[in-house]
């Protein structure tokens, strides 16, 4: 185990000592700073404190619509830039195994997609504070952050997962990104589909998305908030098994 | 084949391949490749572009998969045993690369924390051997390619290996870094006893460098060699290069002596004749030579060159 930990740090600082680390959090406060703004601006209906400002902007609907991105663009280089920069052969030859390497590499990912999430948390939740000041919101409002904060992390963590084998696969960064972007656009469409073609519903996308069943909303072709768990657990160790099949097996050339 | 230079090392194999093949698709990359590595020893690893240098390499140190046949280092399979097995070595894969965003510091602390038992002053004492200490908080993108290739030996050394195994070490180097590459090499080999593969094309270096050379080509062993050993063999014979007044009548001066040794007389180019005789047997021939009114000019000897040999070794064939 403290060998893992030793590799986990070792991909962290691989993480943070880029410069465009700071980036990725620059990019959320920025986000959280305009909704900020116009919420100080155009004040809305049931937005009048710190933690509702959290609640609204912190869901799926709210950050949840460029967090997800930015954690595939940070991410998508975890694997490829090893190849790219020829350090893959240094790494390689340790008295690790390959999927020791690749485990802790996902781990990383996990752990950068948790962090930027909380940060996002944070930032909103300053943000709510200089708008409204301290005070205001329930128990109530508390669990729907908790609930929210759920969604995305399953959210940020599928697609993650994705870009991740992705990034095994392709070994290219750009390549990376492209397919993960496309992946989240046009999965977007495709759920729009599900209506009408049934076998949608067995996809990723749809379901993905699990803020759909808050408060007892329903989706077509007779899925569940059971049934999307499922599809997506599925989805993502069939990545994870893919990801590490394809890294063992790969000569480095 | 194996000459007295290294009976000593028998039995005290570190690196030891064993009909190691590589197939992709109907191409066989590697074919049924087998030799070892001893103690201490610096084995050249030698063939024309494409005869599966690198491909050998690689499988070695377990980035490519074997298709048959297995590696074993410090007893240990490269196949079912690899962390075991590569905790042995050290290794640098052509250029070495780092983490051009982090310092030489950083890159090395990196791999200090995948093994076991490396301390800081672990890595202080091995920057200080290979002379980057004052350049470990410079990032890596500022380095030259000669640090960059310092920073590979630390890298590889940092956890004490008996094994190094070095891909075209010299690639890119100047010649005052391949000189000082060789030297720490050698050094290394003889001081701490480590086993040293070395691949290379530069065969005039590795003639400098290693004690033994495995020639392969097409992916088949040629044949291994000892270097010092060649010169050893070829002691009692000396080739000789003569610059004459009259290589004609040279030709018959010789002809017409009883010298036993002297054999393989040829005529090179105008003034130029070429023979081999026992070193002892010299000055009769140049005494006789000069009596015969053949006025000498120049004597040289000819030594095989490496590069001699190898072309030899493999004559006839594609370079690809």
């Amino acid at each position: 185990m403290r060998n893992f930990g030793a590799l986990l740090t070792n991909e962290w600082i691989k993480l943070y000592k880029k410069k465009s680390f700071y980036v990725y959090f620059a990019l959320m406060a920025i986000f959280i700073g305009i909704c900020g703004f116009f919420t100080h601006r155009y004040p809305m209906e049931g937005l009048n404190s710190a933690l509702d400002f959290v609640a609204v902007y912190g869901s799926m609907m709210g950050a949840g619509q460029i967090l997800p991105m930015i954690a595939i663009i940070a991410i998508a280089n975890v694997v490829p830039s090893e190849f790219r920069m020829g350090t893959i052969k240094l790494l390689l030859i340790r008295a690790q195994s390959r999927s020791k390497i690749l485990a802790s590499k996902y781990a990383v990912t996990l752990l950068f997609s948790l962090v930027l999430i909380v940060a996002m948390l944070a930032m909103a939740f300053i943000a709510g504070i200089i708008v409204f000041g301290f005070g205001g919101g329930d128990a109530k409002t508390w669990s729907l952050i908790g609930e929210n904060t759920l969604y995305m992390v399953v959210y940020t963590v599928a697609f993650v997962t994705l870009t991740f084998m992705v990034g095994v696969v392709t070994k290219s960064s750009g390549a990376t990104v492209g397919i993960a972007m496309f992946c989240i656009m046009a999965g977007g469409i495709l759920s729009m589909l599900v209506n009408r073609y049934a076998f949608i519903k067995y996809t990723l996308f749809p379901n993905v998305d699990l803020s759909v069943y808050m408060n007892g909303g329903t989706m077509p072709q007779g899925m569940t908030l059971p049934f999307s768990v499922s599809v997506i657990a599925v989805y993502i160790v069939v990545f994870l098994l893919a990801s590490f099949f394809i890294f063992r097996k790969r000569d480095v050339s | 084949m194996n000459t007295v230079k290294n009976t000593q090392g028998q039995g005290t194999a570190v690196l030891q391949l064993n009909g190691v093949t590589k197939r992709i698709g109907s191409k066989t990359l590697v074919n049924g490749l087998s030799f070892e590595v001893t103690k201490g020893e610096i084995v050249g690893l030698l063939g024309p572009n494409g005869a599966g240098k690198t491909t050998t390499i690689r499988m070695i140190v377990g980035l490519i998969s074997m298709s048959e046949g297995d590696v074993h280092i410090g007893g240990h399979s490269v196949r079912t045993d690899f962390e075991r097995a590569i905790k042995h070595v050290g290794g640098i894969i052509e250029n070495p690369e780092f983490y051009p965003y982090m310092t030489g510091m950083d890159n090395l602390k990196q791999y200090a924390r995948m093994s076991e038992g490396v301390t800081e002053a672990r890595i202080h004492e091995v920057t200080k051997l290979v002379g980057l200490q004052n350049a470990l908080d410079k990032r890596v993108k500022a380095y030259s390619l000669g640090m960059r290739q310092r920073l590979g030996i630390a890298q590889a050394l940092l956890h004490r290996p008996s094994v190094l195994i070095l891909d075209e070490p010299t690639n890119g180097l100047d010649p005052a870094g391949i000189r000082e590459m060789r030297d720490y090499m050698k050094s290394i080999a003889q001081k701490e006893g480590i086993a040293i593969l070395v691949s290379s094309h530069l065969l005039s270096e590795m003639e400098l460098m290693c004690s033994r050379v495995v020639v392969i080509q097409e992916g088949k062993l040629v044949t291994v060699r000892s270097i010092g050993g060649v010169q050893e063999q070829d002691s009692t014979l000396v080739s000789l290069a003569l610059q004459v007044s009259d290589t004609e009548l040279a030709r018959r001066v010789l002809k017409g002596l009883q010298v036993e040794s002297l054999q393989g007389i040829e005529e090179a180019g105008a003034d130029r004749i070429t023979l081999s005789l026992r070193h002892e047997d010299t000055p009769g021939i140049v005494a006789a030579l000069t009596a015969g009114g053949v006025g000498i000019y120049r004597i040289e000897e000819q030594k095989a060159t490496l590069e001699d040999e190898f072309l030899k070794w493999t004559e006839g064939n594609r370079i690809a």
